[in-house]
């Protein structure tokens, strides 16, 4: 990565950056030590019903209809945002950056097939894809994040394929193909790292659409029914909009902020990554 | 092309091309075009741009671009015959006993990777060395091309040098592996004039140091007589005179190589821009894409008609070594008519 201590300064020195890890950081540690803070199932009912928030102090997000913890609810459900953001999206990395790379440096009929391939999947809206794919197969996080992966895919492969194409042309591709690195080596080795700025800041943005999509699906009632996520506390607090309001905003606000938080990083990475930008 | 492949290459050559023919497309870059390289010589191929310097020098070790290929002749570098090497044999010839250095070494280099890193891979695509060893012979590669401070230095990203300093990273990698050959394709083109002479003689001591050929490549004449032992003048693919660099700094013989020389301006000499136009050969190479006869002749003061239609070949000329592709001069030096009859 170039100037390591360049990047690390730029993006420390960016203040929304810094408040979208800060948010960031706090959701991660929710998901990590939720079975500690809120040991037993988020889904048993614990108190009576709508306890409101701030009113108990062994429920501080009060409960909802059938007298779940909303607060354990809502960090349990950092959880599930955390493992299909990330799952889904090292899966959409994962077989974007190869179809892209191949697509990119062998250009050729390779390149059309590829090219194909990725446009057939661009043509299906992807939520609806994702919705479709869900129904198919059993709702779990497995095939959540198997699906929101599948549809991720092709915008990471337009990039890296438009990257590469750009950078197999440049002549240290040659003066490495001079000193006689294998083909595999001068893509893995000499090019992709040249990729990776561009790719790490859409992946931030790719765990915020992921997460916003699980949450969309279990909001839907499509998600994994065994599991307590933000989307699924908004669907079922939906009837009480007008009596318990608290039970859609709280879930509502942790999406909202996590989302926010990857968008901000995602900001602060592209300044940072881009050297144009970058204060010498 | 039936050129004169009858000419057995010296004892010592350890690159011996024969009759190479490169095109791009439908265009000829390299039409048949034969020289050799000995041990520890430094050949220089002189010529304008678009004369196939580049394309021959690419094709020495198949890195022509996609959409070049070579058509025709041989390539042999020490006995082996690189045209029909199998890849694994070609990859590590590359880089291991043929090395390459380019005219960019602001783009040569990867910007993402330590200058270190670059140098330490290099090492290790080639020899079986641990990588702190590699590292320590990366520091002593450093000093070796004289980038001050080589221990802070490997650990730079490529933009925080200069150009000259980039292109002695690029000599540091090109030698880390102490290749026989080593082939420069125009690499001072790119830099400042006083940066020019301290790569080129860093290039020929290392030369010396390591025993290496060198394939100069180039278009600045200053730099053949400067640097090389032999001289290869080509045009439009094609030899036109190939010599000793002594003799043909004193005795130019082919239309062009002459009109090359007088093209190039001297220090000390009298002419001045106010006095009038530097000299200039009419034309451009282009004009020369697909001529029956002498690739030359729609440029040549001294072309008769036979030139446009008879392809002259490159032949011995008085001394053993210096070769010429004209028969206009040639039968006028041997007091002959200055026509074929």
């Amino acid at each position: 990565m170039p100037g390591r201590s360049g990047f690390l300064g730029s993006f420390l020195r960016n203040p929304a950056a810094m408040a979208g890890s800060s948010i960031l950081f706090v959701v991660i540690l929710g998901a990590l030590f939720a079975p500690v803070a809120f040991p037993g199932d988020p889904l048993d009912m614990v108190t009576r019903p709508f306890v409101w928030p701030f009113t108990n102090r062994d429920h501080l997000l009060g409960s909802d209809s059938l007298g779940r913890d909303v607060l354990a609810g809502i960090v349990h459900g950092a959880r599930v945002s955390v493992l299909v953001g990330l799952a889904s999206t090292a899966l959409g990395l994962a077989v974007g950056t190869l179809v892209g790379a191949a697509a990119g440096y062998l250009g050729g009929r390779v390149d059309d097939a590829l090219v194909r391939l990725t446009e057939i999947f661009q043509t299906f809206p992807p939520f609806l894809l994702v919705i479709v794919l869900v129904s198919i197969a059993e709702p779990s996080v497995a095939t959540i994040t198997l699906s929101i992966g599948i549809v991720s895919w092709p915008t990471i492969a337009r990039l890296v394929r438009a990257e590469f194409r750009s950078l197999k042309q440049r002549d240290f591709v040659l003066a490495a193909e001079g000193l006689g690195y294998s083909r595999l080596r001068i893509v893995f080795g000499e090019i992709l790292p040249n990729t990776l700025a561009p790719i790490i800041v859409s992946a931030s943005v790719m765990v915020a659409t992921a997460i916003l999509s699980e949450a969309a699906l279990s909001f839907l009632g499509l998600g994994d029914p065994n599991l307590v996520s933000w989307g699924s506390m908004i669907g079922s607090g939906r009837d009480q909009l007008r009596t318990a309001a608290y039970l859609v905003v709280l879930p509502g606000s942790a999406l909202v902020l996590a989302v926010l938080a990857l968008n901000l990083v995602g900001d602060g990475l592209n300044d940072a990554l881009n050297p144009r930008n970058r204060r010498r | 092309m039936p050129l004169d492949t009858s000419r057995p290459p010296p004892e010592s050559a350890l690159l011996t091309v024969n009759d190479l023919a490169v095109r791009f497309g439908t265009t000829q870059a390299v039409r048949g075009l034969s020289f050799s390289i000995r041990r520890g010589e430094t050949l220089a191929l002189v010529g304008e741009s678009g004369c196939g310097k580049s394309a021959t020098a690419l094709s020495l070790l198949r890195l022509l671009p996609r959409g070049g290929e070579i058509v025709s002749g041989s390539i042999n570098f020490d006995g082996q015959d690189i045209r029909t090497l199998p890849d694994p044999a070609l990859r590590r010839l590359r880089g291991g006993s043929v090395s390459m250095i380019f005219q960019e070494p602001m783009s040569s280099l990867n910007p993402v990777l330590t200058i270190g890193s670059q140098i330490v891979e290099a090492i290790r695509e080639h020899e079986a060395l641990s990588r702190r060893g590699a590292w320590a012979r990366a520091v002593e590669l450093l000093d070796l091309v004289r980038i001050p401070e080589p221990h802070r230095r490997v650990h730079d990203y490529p933009h925080r040098l200069s150009g000259g300093m980039r292109q002695r990273v690029m000599i540091a990698i090109a030698v880390a592996c102490q290749p026989r050959l080593l082939i420069a394709d125009e690499p001072t083109t790119a830099l400042d004039v006083t940066i020019q002479a301290q790569i080129l003689e860093l290039l020929d001591g290392l030369r010396r140091q390591f025993s290496m050929s060198l394939l100069l490549i180039t278009h600045d004449l200053g730099v053949v007589a400067d640097w090389a032992d032999r001289v290869l003048v080509m045009y439009a693919g094609r030899v036109c005179e190939e010599a000793r660099v002594e003799a043909l700094f004193r005795q130019p013989r082919h239309p062009y190589t002459r009109g090359l020389m007088t093209c190039s301006p001297r220090l000390g000499s009298a002419l001045h821009y106010r006095d009038g136009n530097l000299p200039e050969i009419a034309g451009s190479i282009a004009s020369a894409a697909d001529v029956a006869g002498c690739a030359f002749a729609p440029r040549c003061r001294s072309a008769v008609a036979a030139c446009r239609s008879i392809r002259p070949e490159a032949l011995p000329i008085g001394e053993s070594d210096h070769l010429l592709a004209c028969p206009v001069v040639e039968r006028a030096e041997a007091g002959g008519e200055l026509a074929f009859n």
